[in-house]
């Protein structure tokens, strides 16, 4: 069975980018376009792991994490955070949220992949 | 002349119906061009992205060959995800750019007379990372449109590496503040390799252009520059002074504090104030006699600087502060009660009011009492009403009436 | 000759008068509509690379106060709050100025942003009725609401400026919705000629119709009632076919109250804003002028089309009367004060195009219209017009106005296609053709008052008295 993957994203051409990259590699992706309709996919698709923009309307990736980690059901999800923001700041502030890895925008197709091959990997079969 | 205006009137007539006929026509032309172009796109764009993230060599072969309709289509497509990725994958969106021959195309069109298409052209050499086209990039750098310049410097900034830093860095003596900025935010993007060019070229840049390198040097918070712009902190231009202060306390490296400390007693006040502000930033605890002493100073900047700087240096700072909450200067009192309340500290206090009586309890009445001195007393006065705890809302009550007695009578 | 000739040939004096004049009007219409096209052109192609990302995280671009006069808003308050705490924009204030609100504006604000007096000094450079209190939030460290006595629009934006710390502040009406990114686009002028742009105004879109969610513009669609279409052309005219060819011409004298930039320190200069005339917006700019001009300073006032504020405008002809009542009152009492100005040649095109302008076709414009079609019409009747002259009065007034209208509805269709249904063309269109037919002279009746009740009450110059910052009530003049 192949692994779920939320990507949560407004910017679609990066959404689309992303859906294509990881379905090529035999994930299931699923596409959220602010963060309010990332919570509900993530209750009613159950992915395994969930790459999330910082930025988006309506709930952007800090707080999608916080509801996520305050959750006991989704808290040991496996989060990478994407964003454009580059600042140091805004990386500490990522990770110390609860996510697992924070990549910057532009981003490395293949180093992203490694990087979910990891997380997957660690966290176990589902 | 009735003739003549009737005439007039038919032309307008007609004229208004040409308008109308021409809204009506480019709209629908431009709806079914963007449908086209929409559902093209939308058949197309997971086969190139599907080639992108394999290995097959050329995109037309993997789509079957490009019609010239789609090119455009194609183009786009290509367009949009070179500048979201980096990596293999940009490279192999670049190849397929070149391939199409959208690059040769964007050089052409460096050459045009019209402004935008040179600026287009220039933004999509840099958004397809044409290395090749890096000289003719560079000498964009002159055009007399703005516009043009602004979109070759941010191309060079997106290729980087030698040949772009140099024509960049010498584009920072730009008439126009507004390119100038964007080419600095071009030049701290590149990071590291911008360093040593910025450190040579300095002498014989404007000022513009030398304030510009230091704000440069300053966000890049590289260790490398902090003694060479140390050296500046003795340079005749006041604000290539302060901006030295401000880029020292951007980088963050403490050995640099004793020299930015020695800038809080410059003559002009620009420098001061930044001192004291870069102060703030190194936490550098040695100034704090000097930054109680800036409170006073008679500049608004450099007091609001200096209080500020005292607040970020946590328990000494505060307690610098506390000690001008009875100082003669009018200014520096006001600013110590801001910045107590903004860290806390105030509420902190006040709620040791309702505590055991011990030196905690006293030290908090004698903070609060000098506080009401002061005159500032909202917080106070609000808290005197809202507080939950009635020992405390007592407590504050009690110390408002004491203030309001005249000095020298026992409390 | 005899009375009857007199009269006669008067009446037919005023006919061709009246006649001139609307050949006029609308020829300069003509020339502000084609200095504008070439703007916009000029304008869509340089804004095709769009710079807002490097805008707001360049740390060189000046941060904004953004300044929010609010007199019983208790209902909306919150959500613009926080919707302008979620602009798109790098370092940015904003402060409620709470104006005195009988109903729970200020509690409001207390509860939901966990607000706590704060004592920060700040220096009172504008002279302002009593400050009861400033607040300051420890959740929103860039939230601020002052509390202070009633004292009306203008004396809650100084007050705001005076607690303001940056360079430049943005006015803003607490009813209206910035788009995301229009602040970061109305700062460009200010970022590409830092010393000489004073005040940058934004475009103010009409939003009744469309749909709104959670503070933020969705969908935009045409309104439905008719009276609010014939509002939507006619700003359409009045922002893309005016204020750009204005803003070209370097003669700008309105920003919108709902939606400008200016550099504080300028404002804080010529004394802030003015509690004596009705429209405190128009007059601000126009003192600006008047003392850039007088002190010879290199300066300018920009109209950028693109960054959009979206107001809700009357629906009813009442509140429409009362609307534009105040507006043209605010107009007179503006052209009066500076009157210094017209004709001066002290105030370049200023003193010798736009003012003359707005006195004479602005201002008084709306007498001659009204008059010239009651007289026209008399005279076709009487016999004393021929079919002839009627019907070039008909092309001079009605045709070549409704030409302009359309203009104003392609300009909009070639650059920002706001309304990108047929549907809505077509009702553009339509309206834009209806408009010269009743609406503008219904404007232009309500003009005519304005302007006699400002002459009518010439002994008392201020402001007439207004609850809220809404439409005033018919109330006698205060203050």
């Amino acid at each position: 069975m192949s692994a779920r993957i939320l990507v949560a994203d407004d910017d679609r051409l990066t959404a689309r980018f992303l859906h294509s990259l990881l379905s090529e590699k035999g994930y299931e992706v699923a596409v959220a376009d602010d963060g309010e309709q990332a919570l509900e996919l993530v209750g009613t698709h159950h992915p395994d792991l969930i790459l999330s923009d910082m930025v988006m309307p309506y709930l952007d990736g800090m707080d999608l994490l916080r509801a996520l980690r305050g959750d006991v059901r989704h808290a040991r999800i496996p989060i990478i955070l994407l964003s454009l923001k580059d600042r140091e700041e805004d990386i500490v502030a990522g990770l110390e949220g609860g996510a697992d890895d924070y990549v910057v925008k532009p981003f490395n197709a293949r180093e992203l992949l490694v990087r979910v091959r990891k997380l997957l990997s660690r966290a176990g079969p589902s | 002349m009735q003739q003549i205006l009737l005439t007039a009137v038919v032309a307008v007539g007609a004229l208004f119906l040409g308008l109308t006929v021409l809204i009506v026509v480019t709209k629908a032309w431009r709806e079914g061009r963007d449908r086209w172009r929409a559902a093209r796109r939308r058949e197309m764009e997971p086969r190139i992205l599907r080639w992108v993230h394999g290995d097959g060599t050329s995109l037309q072969v993997a789509l079957g060959g490009v019609t010239r309709g789609e090119r455009t289509v194609v183009e786009s497509v290509l367009l949009d995800h070179v500048q979201r990725v980096r990596g293999m994958e940009r490279d192999r969106l670049a190849r397929a750019l070149d391939e199409l021959g959208c690059v040769e195309r964007y050089r052409r069109g460096l050459q045009s007379g019209r402004w935008w298409t040179r600026a287009a052209s220039a933004e999509r050499l840099g958004m397809a990372g044409a290395v090749r086209a890096a000289r003719d990039l560079a000498t964009m750098l002159e055009d007399p449109v703005p516009e043009v310049r602004i979109r070759a410097a941010a191309a060079l900034g997106a290729m980087g590496g030698e040949a772009a830093v140099r024509p960049l860095i010498l584009a920072l003596d730009e008439p126009s503040r507004w390119s100038t900025i964007r080419i600095a935010d071009i030049l701290t993007g590149m990071g590291q390799p911008v360093l040593e060019e910025l450190v040579g070229v300095f002498p014989r840049m404007t000022v513009q252009g030398k304030l510009a390198a230091i704000d440069i040097l300053g966000r890049v918070r590289s260790v490398e520059v902090v003694d060479w712009l140390r050296a500046r902190l003795l340079n005749d231009h006041r604000d290539v002074r302060a901006r030295a202060c401000h880029a020292l306390g951007a980088i963050g490296d403490a050995d640099s504090a004793p020299a930015v400390a020695q800038m809080l007693r410059d003559p002009e006040w620009p420098v001061r104030a930044m001192s004291a502000k870069a102060l703030g930033r190194l936490r550098y605890q040695g100034a704090i006699p000097g930054l109680a002493l800036a409170v006073r100073d008679p500049e608004w900047w450099v007091r609001a600087n200096a209080a500020e700087a005292l607040r970020r240096m946590g328990e000494p700072g505060l307690a610098a502060l506390e000690t001008l909450l009875d100082d003669p200067d009018n200014f520096a009192r006001h600013q110590a009660v801001l910045m107590l309340q903004e860290a806390g500290v105030v509420d902190q206090r006040i709620e040791a009011l309702a505590g055991p009586d011990g030196p905690e309890r006293r030290r908090a009445e004698s903070m609060l009492a000098k506080l009401a001195a002061t005159g500032q007393v909202g917080r106070l006065r609000e808290l005197e009403v809202v507080h939950p705890d009635p020992a405390v809302r007592r407590a504050l009550s009690l110390l408002r009436e004491r203030a309001a007695e005249p000095a020298g009578v026992p409390s | 000759m005899s009375w009857i000739e007199i009269a006669t040939r008067a009446v037919v004096w005023f006919n061709y008068f009246v006649l001139v004049y609307f050949l006029l009007l609308n020829t300069l219409y003509l020339g502000l509509f084609v200095v504008s096209l070439v703007e916009i052109v000029r304008f869509l192609r340089r804004t095709f690379f769009s710079d807002d990302r490097q805008i707001m995280q360049s740390d060189m671009t000046w941060p904004i106060s953004i300044l929010v006069p609010a007199h019983n808003e208790e209902k909306t308050i919150a959500e613009t709050v926080r919707s302008l705490l979620m602009v798109n924009y790098g370092e940015f204030e904003v402060i409620v100025v709470n104006d005195g609100s009988g109903d729970g504006t200020l509690a409001r604000l207390v509860e939901v942003f966990e607000l706590r007096r704060i004592d920060r000094p700040y220096k009172r450079s504008l002279p302002t009725r009593e400050v009861r209190g400033v607040y300051g939030s420890l959740v929103h460290p860039n939230l601020r609401v002052i509390d202070k006595v009633k004292g009306g629009k203008s004396d809650a934006l100084n007050a705001g400026i005076n607690l303001s710390r940056y360079p430049l502040f943005c006015s803003i009406d607490a009813d209206s919705i910035i788009e995301e990114n229009a602040l970061l686009r109305v700062v460009k002028p200010f970022m590409e000629r830092p010393q000489e742009t004073v005040a940058v105004g934004g475009i103010v879109r009409i939003v009744n119709g469309c749909e709104v969610r959670d503070g933020k513009v969705v969908r935009v669609e045409l309104p439905d009632r008719p009276l609010a279409v014939f509002q939507v052309i006619e700003y359409l005219r009045a922002f893309l076919t005016g204020r750009v060819g204005w803003s070209v011409l370097r003669s700008l004298l309105i920003i919108s109250g709902a939606f400008g930039v200016y550099r504080k320190q300028d404002v804080i200069e010529v004394g802030g804003y003015s509690i004596a005339t009705d429209t405190e917006d128009l007059e601000l700019v126009v003192r600006l002028h008047e003392h850039m001009r007088r002190q010879r300073r290199r300066y300018r006032v920009v109209f950028v089309p693109d960054p959009v504020c979206w107001t809700e405008i009357p629906n009813s002809v009442r509140v429409l009367a009362r609307q534009r009542n105040r507006w043209h009152r605010g107009l007179v009492q503006t052209l009066w004060r500076h009157r210094s100005m017209m004709l001066n040649p002290r105030y370049g095109g200023i003193g010798l195009f736009a003012f003359p302008y707005f006195v004479c076709f602005e201002m008084l414009g709306p007498f001659v219209e009204t008059l010239g079609y009651l007289v026209v019409l008399l005279s076709f009747f009487l016999g004393v017009l021929d079919l002839q002259f009627l019907l070039l009065f008909v092309a001079a007034a009605g045709l070549y106005g409704i030409f302009l209208s359309v203009a104003a509805v392609l300009l909009e269709e070639m650059s920002f296609r706001r309304y990108p249904g047929w549907v809505d063309l077509t009702k553009l269109l339509v309206f834009a053709v209806l408009e010269n037919l009743g609406y503008r002279q219904m404007l232009a009746l309500f003009k005519v008052r304005a302007f006699l009740d400002v002459v009518r009450r010439r002994r008392a110059w201020g402001r007439m008295d207004r609850s809220g910052f809404g439409e005033p009530l018919p109330a006698s003049a205060d203050r």
